[in-house]
């Protein structure tokens, strides 16, 4: 489990805290997304939770371990796998299976072990085949896949993402989803921030931070049909919420936020 | 009067063994009060393009002309504008202001810092606040509009933008369209994108590219009628749309197609009982 407990954080220089007094937890297995406008803390949370940053106030606990304590950095960056949104910034490697093997090698990993990992974190992106294919030929999705792929290799129990759709064209934001959707099966826990808020349907649970503090920590469904909510925190209803609403109000039973096809399939079985 | 490229082609490296088509034959047509959108996936040719119509690259073969001159002769100096993706990395005035008037004072305007100020105010920034700020202390959503003014500001005729909301959270963005929507009144636009759902509802034309080639040309409601085109260049309908188009395919009878989800929705539930 990650704990955040009364956790207040300034960056140095800066006139307002970027987050105040906030207490959460994320649990392995569980899929969460973090919305909010930007400026409300979400980046600053993210890098927090895998000790990139420690509180000023309050502390981060990662499967008990104080990411103020320098002497299990090692470990905490390691249960805990980051993301961030844009893919150029974070490959090293020369070709992708190189890139991916990058922090396995670092921790020291023994070779056979380390060939497994790295496989197995391709394949869970879905970029088995392009292993030795050099990192600027692959598309900005698949860029941020192999990001993702980087990451898994260490083995974390959670993955946090900070936006890692928002540079991305549709077809490669449906597989960043895709493979998301596969970690949380594999029991990852997912940490997705995101400012699309469709994308926080499939989660099981959004947190909204508003100014450094949590707005709101619940069921999607309870945020989503909010509009009042929605509207003071800046954030948007996904138009599937919408036009599910509008049927809704006429007496049709319908899905919070349906496929397409299904709410045309509930308007014409009814 | 317009910016027009006429079967315009470019290939990269020409002549060597690494030469790439990155774009073949693509024809379009922008003029002043226009919303032109290319649309296309990574590798499309969409920012090859972009560089033609700018005068950066010389087409290989076709032509590009704006208002009938050649982009390098000196009378089209000005008229094009261009704003690269993620502009605001370029900043580098020590203020906003001074970062803006560039333009205008590169090109030898009358009153550089005049311009630049009317560009601030285009953009929904005040010049009394944001002027004399450092252009790197700005918001993510707030770079990004000072990065378009600094091209306004120089009162281009065609006003190109490459990807201007990539990245930017929701109020940020709908700053950027209402941006793109007033430039027109001035300027014709042309924007590059690879997330045109936001922009489809305001365009006069839409152009899809796949590969280098223009697979389809024309207003957005021909792509409603027949979305293979836009489909197959990787593109994904919104599903506003995709629910009407599946109810059309239902038999359903619908009065033209929708943007807005709530319009939409009525216009399902109209059909439902015509269908009774």
């Amino acid at each position: 489990m990650i704990v955040f407990r009364d956790v207040s954080f300034t960056y140095p220089g800066a006139q307002r805290p970027a987050l105040r007094r906030i207490s959460l937890r994320f649990e392995a297995g569980q899929r969460v997304a973090i919305v909010g406008a930007n400026g409300s803390g979400k980046s600053t949370l993210a890098r927090l939770a895998n000790g990139l940053l420690v509180p000023c106030e309050g502390s981060v606990l990662v499967d008990g371990m104080d990411t103020a304590d320098e002497s299990r950095t090692f470990d905490i960056r390691s249960r805990v796998g980051l993301v961030l949104q844009n893919p150029d910034n974070q490959i090293v490697g020369t070709v992708v299976e190189e890139d991916v093997a990058f922090g396995p090698e670092n921790l020291g990993v023994p070779r056979d072990e380390l060939r497994a990992r790295v496989d197995a974190a391709i394949a869970a992106v879905g970029l088995t085949g392009m292993e030795r294919k050099e990192p600027h030929l692959l598309s900005e999705g698949q860029k941020q896949r192999l990001a993702i792929a980087g990451a898994l290799a260490m083995d974390p129990a959670y993955l946090v993402l900070d936006e890692p759709t928002a540079m991305l064209d549709a077809a490669g934001r449906h597989a960043i989803l895709e493979v998301l959707e596969r970690l949380v099966t594999d029991g990852h826990g997912i940490v997705h921030i995101t400012h699309d808020m469709a994308e926080t349907i499939p989660a099981d649970r959004v947190i909204a931070l508003d100014d450094g503090k949590v707005a709101f920590d619940g069921p999607v469904a309870e945020l989503l049909s909010n509009t009042h909510l929605l509207l003071r925190l800046g954030l948007e209803q996904p138009p599937m919420v919408v036009m599910a609403a509008v049927v809704r109000a006429n007496g049709l039973e319908v899905p919070l936020a349906p496929a397409p096809e299904e709410l045309v399939e509930a308007l014409w079985r009814s | 009067m317009a910016l027009v490229a006429a079967e315009a082609s470019y290939t990269y490296a020409a002549g060597t063994q690494y030469a790439s088509d990155a774009l073949s034959d693509v024809t379009l047509s922008l003029e002043v009060g226009e919303l032109v959108l290319v649309v296309g996936e990574t590798g499309s040719g969409k920012s090859t393009l972009l560089r033609v119509l700018a005068g950066l690259l010389d087409p290989s073969s076709g032509s590009v002309t704006v208002d009938g001159l050649a982009p390098g002769d000196g009378a089209a100096r000005g008229r094009t504008g261009l704003v690269f993706q993620n502009p605001e990395s370029q900043f580098f005035a020590e203020t906003v202001l001074d970062d803006v008037a560039f333009g205008p004072r590169n090109l030898g305007q009358s009153d550089p810092p005049y311009s630049a100020q009317q560009a601030l105010r285009a953009v929904g920034l005040d010049p009394d606040v944001f002027g004399a700020r450092s252009p790197f202390t700005l918001s993510g959503g707030e770079a990004r509009r000072a990065a378009i003014a600094g091209v306004l500001a120089f009162e281009p005729r065609y006003l190109l933008l490459d990807e201007p909301t990539a990245g930017l959270d929701r109020p940020s963005r709908d700053a950027v369209l209402s941006v793109v929507k007033d430039a027109r009144a001035q300027a014709g636009v042309l924007v590059v994108t690879h997330d045109p759902e936001q922009f489809l509802q305001d365009a006069q034309a839409v152009v899809v590219l796949f590969r280098g080639t223009q697979v389809f040309s024309g207003a957005p409601s021909g792509l409603l009628t027949d979305p293979g085109p836009y489909l197959k260049a990787g593109m994904q309908l919104p599903d506003v749309i995709r629910a009407q188009l599946v109810a059309r395919e239902r038999g359903a009878q619908l009065a033209g197609i929708s943007f807005d989800p709530e319009e939409a929705a009525r216009k399902l539930l109209q059909a439902r009982r015509g269908a009774r």
